[in-house]
């Protein structure tokens, strides 16, 4: 059914040795004394019949497969999801490792079943990884294994990735003072404190301490912060209300690009104009933030280095409780006008 | 290494030989064994949880339950984790897993990843591109089982899945009619006719014919057809600009969801107003769709359902070569209109 792969038995067949010649030969091992033209020949039968060893039965002599598991709450809910996977990818391709990738929905059985396949298929190391940051952890069948953690914020007996979260907001709200903003400088969605998360969430909380730091450390605050989610539809209600109450904001930071959308599309419905009446700052930097007129000054969520930092960190064979933390980098753009003072 | 339950484990809590306790767990019936002998083989290895090692059942079976998914690429499209999803949902179902893998392209990078897989006994390869178009996949593939998705190969005998786009086009074309627009219909991105893709993309030539077809069948035709790249907002919005200069559209159709979201902001600027002035629809359905105020109306490229019919296909382990195709369902929101009184 399969077409015909070039076996050991024909190298060593070509090359005229034994199969354990060839085999000692070609998996480079020491431990048995072949002649130099013995070698020779080897290596040349086996580029001449473009031999490549059958992995599936040397992962059974070394107990080593060279893949690994990508197991992964959701990939397709997050247009991110697919940066991270490339970062992991490409990293792992780098060094002749392939990468099984899984999702689980977050459903524990689902988990459950995905793990065990994944540990039939004697996968070397794991990457668990969530979407966004949040509290989840390995599931103990994965304890024999080496596992990082990607964006996971419980404790951990490994290896955890995170954005830098606190650093991006600090970049955020230093963009605005640098640009001469001191006043009137609003916060779109907040800590994302809603009905379903009322202590916020972790890149909320992280983001908006980084940025109340940077305006306290310039002699300022947050003029007033809207909590909600962050979706377009309540970065429009957050400004439409604002404006609405009254307030007259000089600079958003808008905790996503998402909710920046929802701001410019309630800042344009009041005839206020980004940058020249409103400066706007955003964290993401996906897609929509080069897309939208003026294009989006926002703070960058490093999904590929994330993927790469994982399957990095993995191949590296460190191990032990740790967090390493990806920088997120300004993307600046049209959206924030410099103030004279 | 690892704890794993082995099958010596089984029978020895089985009390059985090791050869007796495989051929109890592979179903083979080639050797006689008592029930009693049977049944205590399934019951210690129920009790230890042992399963089965697939690296051995695969170099013994040459069946390792896997499927390699080699896509052009994954990240730069927000799409094409709706494919990888449905894919690997079905692939779960079956108690197979997916390796990705993506050649941005590279016929380099593609021999070396299937070689990877090969090299790992895959049993069977969904070859994808992220959005309609020919390709021609490697040499390597030919021989084993595999679907191609959202891409055409002219002498690559296997079945292929693809979005239905002809009947897409008259999808959109219907919307328009349906609210009463007739004429000065415009079209925005057309066949993807450009200096990289002359003549075309596939999606494009085909959602094309479907909405010629459509409004030819009620006497009309588009009142114009802007070629250009589909890929970012700025594009729709330049064509759009240019075409306000010198038309007055009653409809626009934008082939795909970003170059609606410039053609949104191209009729901003110049004070018109969706749907009440024009009114757009699109292609794609994309989270962006929803997000545009007024919410745009859009012919939805079904992602995950290409996954899981490609999936599908694979483990029925279909292999007649012909075109599988997949509704492209209209999904209306708020952005068409009544034609506008002039």
């Amino acid at each position: 059914m399969t077409p015909f792969r070039v076996t050991l038995a024909d190298v060593a067949r070509r090359a005229g040795v034994s199969r354990t010649t060839a085999s000692f030969v070609l998996s480079g091992r020491t431990d048995m004394r072949i002649s130099p033209d013995a070698q020779r020949r080897v290596n040349a039968a086996a580029a001449e019949l473009g031999y490549r060893p059958n992995q599936t039965a040397r992962s059974l002599r070394t107990q080593v497969t060279r893949t690994i598991g990508m197991i992964s709450d959701t990939i397709a809910t997050t247009q991110f999801a697919g940066e991270v996977i490339h970062g992991a990818l490409d990293t792992a391709l780098e060094r002749g490792y392939l990468l099984l990738v899984a999702e689980t929905s977050g459903d524990p059985i689902a988990e459950k079943k995905l793990v065990d396949e994944m540990l039939d298929r004697q996968v070397d190391a794991v990457v668990y990884a969530m979407m966004f940051t949040k509290p989840g952890c390995p599931p103990d069948a994965l304890s024999e294994l080496p596992v990082v953690v990607l964006n996971g914020i419980d404790d951990f007996d490994g290896p955890r990735i995170l954005p830098d979260e606190l650093g991006g907001g600090r970049t955020a709200a230093r963009a605005l003072v640098d640009a001469g903003h001191h006043d009137d400088i609003y916060a779109i969605g907040g800590r994302h404190r809603t009905t379903d998360t009322p202590d916020g969430v972790y890149a909320g909380r992280l983001r908006m301490r980084g940025v109340d730091e940077v305006l306290a450390d310039a002699g300022t605050a947050i003029a007033g912060s809207y909590e909600c989610a962050w979706e377009p539809e309540h970065g429009y209600e957050g400004v439409a209300s604002l404006l609405d109450e009254g307030h007259r904001p000089k600079a958003l930071v808008c905790l996503n690009d998402r909710l920046a959308l929802g701001a410019y599309q309630a800042l344009e419905e009041r005839g206020l104009r980004v940058p020249e009446d409103v400066s706007v700052v955003s964290f993401d930097d996906s897609d929509l933030a080069s897309w939208l007129r003026p294009t989006l000054t926002s703070v960058a969520l490093p999904h590929y280095e994330l993927g790469k930092t994982a399957v990095a960190t993995l191949l590296d064979g460190t191990s032990g409780r740790r967090l390493i933390t990806v920088p997120m980098p300004l993307r600046p753009r049209d959206s924030i006008r410099t103030v004279s003072a | 290494m690892s704890s794993r339950v082995t099958l010596a484990d089984v029978a020895r809590r089985a009390g059985v030989s090791r050869t007796a306790a495989s051929f109890v767990l592979s179903g083979r019936t080639d050797m006689r064994i008592a029930s009693a002998t049977r049944e205590r083989v399934l019951a210690a290895a129920d009790e230890l949880g042992y399963r089965p090692n697939l690296t051995a059942r695969g170099l013994r079976t040459n069946v390792t339950g896997t499927i390699g998914l080699i896509s052009d690429t994954i990240a730069t499209t927000p799409y094409a984790g709706e494919v990888i999803k449905g894919a690997a949902d079905t692939a779960f179902k079956h108690d197979r897993l997916i390796f990705v893998a993506e050649t941005s392209g590279d016929p380099n990078v593609e021999r070396d990843l299937l070689q990877e897989m090969l090299d790992r006994q895959v049993d069977a390869f969904l070859y994808a591109a992220m959005f309609t178009q020919s390709r021609q996949p490697p040499e390597l593939l030919r021989g084993y089982p595999v679907v191609l998705l959202n891409c055409v190969a002219e002498s690559f005998d296997a079945p292929t899945v693809l979005p239905d786009e002809t009947e897409a086009g008259a999808t959109a074309a219907r919307a328009l009619l349906d609210a009463g627009h007739i004429e000065r219909i415009h079209v925005i991105g057309g066949r993807h006719d450009t200096t990289e893709t002359p003549g075309g993309v596939v999606a494009g030539r085909e959602r094309m014919a479907g909405i010629n077809a459509a409004l030819a069948k009620v006497g009309t035709a588009p009142a114009s057809v802007t070629e250009c790249v589909w890929h970012a907002p700025k594009y729709g919005y330049r064509a759009v600009s240019e075409l306000l200069g010198h038309a007055r559209p009653s409809a626009l159709i934008c082939f795909n969801d970003r170059l609606a979201f410039g053609a949104y902001q191209a009729l901003h600027d110049h004070g018109l107003r969706v749907p009440d002035d024009v009114s757009v629809v699109s292609f794609d359905d994309s989270d962006l769709a929803s997000w545009l105020r007024p919410a745009l109306s859009s012919v939805a490229l079904p992602h995950y359902e290409l996954g899981t019919t490609a999936v599908t296909l694979l483990v029925e382990n279909r292999r007649e070569p012909g075109q599988v195709r997949v509704p492209m369902p209209l999904r209306a929101r708020a952005s068409i209109g009544p034609p506008a009184t002039t």
